[in-house]
């Protein structure tokens, strides 16, 4: 069943708000942001093909869990080890702090894999922890746990890099 | 990196804002699949008013007067003309008769001749000269 024009509307609408918090969500998990672009890219076409989101209760969650799914398959199609890209960018820096944005991606991608998806989910999609639970099929307190591991983690990892440019 | 507080550390990081992805292509794809039909009726209007151009420019013809059949007998024999003759003979025989037996063409005016006449001549001699 293709999507009607109002159900392609709302799909494409659902891409621009949400487009950028899945498209790094799906890079955290890849690696590489041109993987985790088709990845997001597939997720919507299937979505324009198959139907609409409204039948979804909440629709960004129901996002985020496709994309976290077209992720895992496209890992288990690909039998390989996921490695971090060093060139592409996965945020738009403040003040253009291109030097910051790479130790932010560096220590992101230095967190095991499950802090790294609930920090994500937290920080750039402004999801809940019981929203997160939803998405991960884990409880609230798990991914609230997972989370605050990571931050600790992450500002000691940042404090370190900024220490080190301070230093040069 | 100042020691800053769970809450400001998350304000920090929310500075760093997710890249947008790139344009959704198939996005557009149902203004893509109207394309053709877009086309199509821009193709149907054009060729529509193309005709109504046309029609105008030939303009009405005008009628031609009912032929009686004395006038009729001199041309040559068309549709128009047989059916002419059938409604106006005053029988079916004579409608017949007139259309079998066809006027020639007019003859030249004796001491004269046709330039096809003359020319078709001039190329027998010459063939037989050759």
């Amino acid at each position: 069943m293709q999507a009607t024009r109002s159900d392609a509307n709302e799909i494409e609408l659902s891409y621009r708000r949400y487009g950028p918090a899945l498209l790094l969500f799906a890079a955290a998990l890849v690696g590489e942001r041109s993987r985790a672009q088709d990845v997001v890219h597939r997720v919507f076409l299937k979505l324009l093909e198959s139907g609409s989101l409204r039948e979804a209760l909440n629709a960004k969650a129901y996002l985020f869990t496709c994309v976290r799914n077209a992720v895992l398959n496209d890992r288990k199609a690909r039998q390989r080890d996921v490695v971090l890209d060093p060139e592409c960018a996965w945020f738009e820096p403040p003040h253009r702090d291109f030097a910051a944005e790479r130790n932010l991606r560096r220590a992101l991608w230095e967190l095991p894999e499950d802090q790294r998806e609930v920090t994500i989910l937290h920080i750039w999609s402004e999801f809940t922890f019981a929203q997160i639970a939803e998405v991960l099929n884990i409880s609230a307190n798990t991914a609230a746990s997972r989370y605050r591991y990571a931050l600790g983690k992450l500002r000691e990892a940042l404090s370190a890099k900024e220490d080190c440019r301070a230093h040069s | 990196m100042p020691i800053l507080d769970d809450e400001q550390f998350e304000s920090y990081l929310k500075e760093f804002r997710p890249l947008a992805p790139e344009t959704l292509q198939i996005a557009k794809q149902p203004n893509r699949a109207r394309r053709p039909l877009v086309v199509t009726m821009w193709a149907a209007a054009c060729a529509a008013s193309l005709l109504l151009a046309f029609l105008w420019w030939r303009g009405p013809r005008p009628t031609e007067p009912a032929s009686t059949p004395q006038a009729v007998s001199s041309q040559s024999l068309t549709i128009g003309r047989a059916n002419s003759l059938l409604v106006h003979a005053p029988s079916l025989k004579e409608a017949f008769d007139e259309l079998s037996f066809q006027p020639q063409p007019a003859s030249q005016p004796q001491g004269k001749q046709s330039a096809l006449a003359v020319l078709s001549k001039d190329n027998i001699k010459e063939n037989i000269k050759l």
